[in-house]
């Protein structure tokens, strides 16, 4: 089962930009969604003024390893990507995008709450994140990455998914509880 | 078959009008079917071209994200378009993503249609689809291909309409066509056809005083007034021919009356000129005849007196001077007369075969005694003509070689010799030469040898002669298809030749009695019997009886001056022989004859023909009529009493023999 996954990984990611094979498979792919999803995103104008770069953070325990570094540069909303890792919840403010990595739960219901207010695109392998109220949350079906999408959590942040992202959703979430 | 050329002008004219119009109607829809091809063609590939692009950024997220299911849904949506069999997408790599198989195609997949993204973008033709090829980008990056493959059926649905319209077109092009040639073709043409009317019927009823109408100023009205002036022209000389014709005709029958009147007087002096032909001819013969009469009395009495025993030497002489002057007035008168006959192409002379040996036995008999008189040797070689026959004829051949061989003889050099050979130059042909010793003849005289009257320089020598010798015999061989030549080396001698052509089967001719035979025997002196002789000429009546006395005493003769006379007598008397002169008064000798063969009693006699008449037909017609013998006057009475010797019979050895010697 898990072998079917990396062969098919394998298959489609030789073609993404700054992947290598060497690196584990899932998360290459996640990486490169990570950045396809800042394309498909629209953030409010004050978010990318007098910002020359589109950050794609990482909160948490980093599972990607060097396939996140092999983005950063990459050309998004007439910006380059830049990657930082952080280690403080607080650090958030000048993140476009955020990927959680594993964490407490408490440290991730505070992540949350915090982001409501700032126009940051949250995105988590974590079970019922989009539900509970996460913008984006990977789901493996079918030995495939997939992934849900809350849209009332983005817009509630400011944030604009293009239709298209949302039509490629597996499942779109439009309410998020308080 | 079906020719241009001879159709009538109205229909060449619509013929031309319907295929310009064709042509250009053609030509139209040719280009307007090509223009419309290909801007159909290329609003085709526009059309799926844009579908693509549309498709292509409405796909694109599904490949961003690798969700081959939401690529499809996308492909799905070109259901809508009919026309679309089959779209591809492929990855950057040009490996499969997704795919849509139009619905009645169910079974085929896209892989299966050999799509492919190589070379990508492209559009490609083929004979019933198109397939297009296009990149699918995101924001300047290239995210992978999409091919798409369209039935070209909307294509050529389009091109059909327009081949339909344009028939549609050329139908109704060429009907129009019809409507407008018709009128347009009568109105050019109808001037040409009127004058071409004109024409013919001019030709027909050759009336030149028709007039074409002119109808316009343009080419045809120049033409009809040409054809008008030359109607014009027509006429006038149409009525000169007359004129000339009557005028001929006139010429011709004045002239034909001339020449009927020539032709009468030419028929006339025709019949004149042959009547005197006729006269002379005759005259010819009859003066043979009256000069041989006289001449026979003469030689016939000189020989009587010759045979005298009383005679002294001197008057011997004188008598044999006599026979000789009058033998050589004989040759003389026979060769102006044969010449003469010659000359009028009167000369018949029938052909055979002519055996050698014979006839150069009998010249050598006839020669020799002269030969011998001259002092001359001569000699006869005929080794190797023995047994062989020419076409000639014998008389006529025997004249010739004596000719030759006379000549030869008398111009020799005393004690001379003459050789006569026999030679074969050919297989076909003989050649019977004459050699001599004798002077020759010069070189410059030699072209003048065959001519009449020529003596070359004998004419004042001793040697007597009439100089036509040499002509007759080369006229009488060439007349036998032979041939005559001589050599001549002035003081060595001369050779005189001729050639006959050879004849291999020689018939057993009848055997011709020698007319003059070496006599080997004294006809027996004591002959008894009774010989009638019919004779209306005393004077020879005379010369017959006392030359028969003569020899034979016992022998009785009896005479008759006329036909008439003789069948009186022959009522009486058995005669032994009969000798007959021919040109009797009343019955002539072959009516005689006749008569004397019709009696069952008479018929054994032998009837001896005499006569003055020496020439060939004569002889012909002798031998054809039955006489016995033929003999001509003056006869020499040896060769009388030889031929006579042979029709009376030997007295019996119960017979005395009575008479005396001669």
């Amino acid at each position: 089962m898990r072998a079917g996954v990396v062969a098919f990984f394998i298959v489609f990611l030789a073609g993404l930009p700054g992947a290598r094979a060497t690196d584990s498979i899932e998360y290459q792919l996640k990486a490169a969604f990570l950045y396809r999803f800042a394309q498909f995103t629209e953030w409010p104008a004050a978010a990318l003024a007098s910002r020359e770069q589109l950050t794609l953070c990482v909160l948490g325990e980093d599972p990607f390893g060097p396939a996140l570094d092999g983005l950063a540069g990459n050309p998004v909303q007439q910006r380059r990507l830049a990657v930082q890792r952080l280690s403080d919840p607080q650090q958030l403010g000048h993140c476009h995008i955020v990927f959680l990595g594993a964490m407490r739960p408490e440290v991730l219901s505070q992540v949350l709450r915090r982001s409501r207010q700032l126009p940051v695109l949250t995105v988590a392998d974590h079970k019922g994140f989009a539900a509970a109220g996460g913008m984006i949350q990977f789901v493996i079906v079918n030995n495939r990455v997939q992934f849900e999408i809350n849209s009332a959590a983005a817009e509630r942040a400011g944030l604009k998914l293009s239709s298209h992202l949302l039509k490629l959703a597996r499942t779109l979430y439009t309410s998020y509880p308080d | 078959m079906f020719h241009f050329q001879n159709l009538p002008i109205q229909k060449k004219l619509r013929l031309a009008i319907m295929l310009a119009c064709a042509v250009l109607v053609g030509l139209f829809a040719v280009a307007s079917l090509v223009k419309d091809f290909v801007s159909a063609k290329a609003g085709l590939e526009e059309k799926y071209a844009s579908l693509l692009a549309v498709l292509g950024n409405n796909l694109a997220p599904a490949v961003m994200f690798h969700d081959a299911s939401a690529a499809r849904q996308s492909l799905a949506t070109l259901n809508l378009e009919a026309y679309v069999q089959y779209a591809a997408i492929f990855d950057q790599n040009g490996r499969p993503f997704a795919d849509y198989v139009a619905a009645g195609l169910a079974d085929d997949s896209a892989s299966h249609a050999g799509l492919t993204p190589t070379g990508c973008p492209y559009s490609r033709f083929g004979l019933d689809r198109m397939t297009l090829c296009r990149t699918i980008e995101f924001e300047g990056e290239r995210l992978g291909s999409m091919v798409l493959v369209t039935s070209l059926r909307p294509l050529y649905n389009q091109t059909l309409s327009v081949v339909l319209i344009s028939l549609i077109v050329l139908v109704t092009a060429l009907a129009l066509a019809v409507l407008i040639s018709h009128p347009l073709a009568s109105a050019l043409a109808g001037p040409l056809v009127r004058l071409t009317d004109t024409v013919r019927r001019v030709s027909s009823t050759h009336d030149y005083a028709t007039r074409a109408v002119k109808e316009s100023e343009d080419e045809l009205g120049l033409l009809t007034d040409g054809f008008n002036e030359l109607l014009q022209q027509l006429q006038q000389r149409d009525a000169s021919l007359k004129q000339y014709r009557e005028e001929l005709e006139q010429l011709v029958a004045q002239r034909t009356a001339e020449l009927e009147r020539t032709v009468a007087e030419l028929q006339k002096a025709k019949e004149r000129a042959e009547s005197a032909s006729r006269a002379k001819s005759e005259f010819l013969s009859s003066m043979s005849h009256e000069l041989r009469t006289p001449l026979n009395a003469v030689l016939g009495f000189a020989q009587l007196i010759e045979l005298d025993p009383k005679l002294d030497a001197e008057h011997q002489e004188n008598i044999r001077e006599i026979t000789r002057a009058g033998n050589h007035l004989l040759a003389l008168i026979s060769d102006v007369i044969d010449l003469a006959k010659i000359e009028a192409g009167r000369l018949d002379i029938p052909l055979s075969p002519v055996p050698i040996d014979k006839l150069l036995d009998e010249c050598r008999a006839l020669m020799q005694p002269l030969a011998r008189e001259r002092g001359i040797r001569l000699d006869f070689s005929m080794a190797d003509c023995a047994s062989l026959a020419v076409r000639a004829n014998f008389t006529r051949l025997r004249q010739i070689v004596l000719n030759l061989t006379s000549n030869a003889i008398k111009y020799n050099r005393p004690h001379g010799r003459v050789e006569v050979r026999c030679e074969r130059p050919a297989p076909d042909w003989l050649r019977i030469s004459v050699e001599d010793t004798g002077p020759g003849i010069p070189p410059e005289r030699q072209q003048e040898m065959f001519e009449a009257f020529n003596r070359l320089g004998a004419e004042m020598g001793p040697i007597e002669g009439t100089g036509i010798g040499l002509v007759i015999t080369k006229r009488l061989t060439e007349m036998m298809g032979g041939r005559i030549g001589f050599a001549s080396t002035p003081g060595v001698g001369s050779t005189f030749w001729v050639e006959f052509a050879r004849v291999d089967s020689l018939p057993a001719a009848p055997r011709q009695r020698p007319e003059v035979a070496p006599a080997d025997d004294e006809p027996s002196a004591r002959r008894a019997g009774t010989v009638l002789y019919v004779e209306d000429n005393a004077i020879n009546l005379r010369l017959v009886e006392k030359a028969l006395a003569n020899r034979w005493p016992n022998l009785k003769v009896l005479a008759a001056s006329s036909g008439e006379a003789a069948l009186a007598l022959l009522e009486e008397v058995r005669p032994d022989a009969i000798l007959l002169d021919i040109g009797l008064p009343g019955l002539d000798g072959y009516q005689v004859l006749q008569r004397i063969r019709a009696n069952e009693a008479l018929r054994a006699i032998p009837v001896i023909a005499l006569s003055a008449s020496a020439m060939i037909d004569d002889l012909k017609r002798g031998e054809v009529a039955g006489f016995d013998a033929y003999l001509t006057k003056p006869f020499h009475i040896d060769r009388l009493i030889q031929t006579l010797d042979e029709f009376i019979p030997h007295p019996g050895a119960d017979s005395p023999a009575p008479g005396k010697l001669v």
